[in-house]
């Protein structure tokens, strides 16, 4: 399978490494246990269309988001960090 | 490990010299269609920045303007400068580079936020060429390195049969140069080796 990068392009899957659920927000320091414990452990793993965070490991080494089907494990879209994703709509918004 | 063999180690032990020997010394019947061989004591320098004036402090005193362009290179009579993330360069210095010349580099971008470090004993390069140079590369990695993707200039990071490289292209007969870590050099040349076979013994 190949992985679009948002620098390098197209690369194999192997090259990359994947960093879990995109976009949590880390809460306030006086958050509760609750609250810490959704942030450090929970996750929605969606079936379906999810947003990601990858790196280009054996690349270029940049973090970047991506849009995933879990189901069919393609990639949507791939997007810069701090860069929005075009008009898409995930299954998580 | 060191043999009896009449080897000149006069410049030093590189990572391949061992292998390189036996390598040139065996039955190699076509060398047009594949060959390669280790490129000695080339100096690397690993090269951080990313505002402006590192770009306009790199060109003024190396008159080289760094490539922005994803997997490009840029060079000059002595140095090609390799693109490896939007902040970060390597670059290669033929035929060497000495401790004073970095440290001076060093000293000229002190001010900013930005670094150069000599990174030549990390790297070795195995220079790669031949018609059949592509499809030897081909068993090992995803990239497609036909001259109508890759190309004359082209470079990449990525992995060749599992080993972290740095492959570019320095023209289109094709030859590469392959930067690998010079504790994984053995283990490359050993696959090329293996990986060339069909192509270069009888």
């Amino acid at each position: 399978m190949l992985v679009p990068c948002p620098w390098c392009g197209e690369r194999d899957e192997s090259e990359f490494s994947f960093g879990g659920e995109a976009h949590l927000e880390r809460p306030e320091d006086s958050c509760s246990d609750k609250e810490w414990t959704e942030y450090i452990f929970m996750r929605k793993n969606i079936k379906g269309e999810q947003k990601e965070r990858w790196i280009h490991i054996n690349g270029c080494r940049q973090w970047f988001n991506a849009v995933r089907n879990t189901t069919t494990n393609s990639f949507l879209q791939t997007s810069k960090p701090g860069k929005n994703y075009t008009d898409i709509k995930t299954n998580d918004n | 490990m060191i043999t009896d063999k009449t080897t000149d180690y006069s410049k030093g032990l590189s990572p391949l010299s061992e292998l390189t020997d036996d390598y040139q010394n065996s039955k190699i019947t076509n060398t047009s269609e594949f060959s390669m061989n280790e490129k000695l004591f080339l100096g690397k320098i690993a090269l951080f920045g990313e505002d402006d004036l590192f770009f306009e402090k790199i060109s003024n005193k190396l008159n080289i303007s760094l490539p922005t362009t994803p997997n490009t290179t840029a060079n000059n009579e002595k140095i090609t400068a390799l693109w490896l993330s939007k902040k970060e360069w390597l670059l290669v210095v033929n035929p060497s580079i000495d401790t004073e010349e970095v440290r001076s580099l060093q000293n000229h971008i002190s001010d900013i936020h930005a670094l150069a470090l000599d990174v030549s004993d990390r790297w070795t390069a195995i220079n790669v060429s031949g018609k059949k140079a592509i499809d030897v590369l081909s068993k090992g990695t995803a990239i497609d390195l036909d001259n109508s993707v890759f190309g004359s200039g082209a470079c990449a990071q990525t992995t060749l049969w599992t080993v972290n490289v740095i492959i570019y292209q320095i023209d289109e007969k094709p030859t590469f140069d392959i930067f690998v870590d010079s504790t994984m050099a053995k283990f490359l040349w050993q696959w090329l080796e293996h990986s060339s076979k069909e192509y270069v013994y009888e």
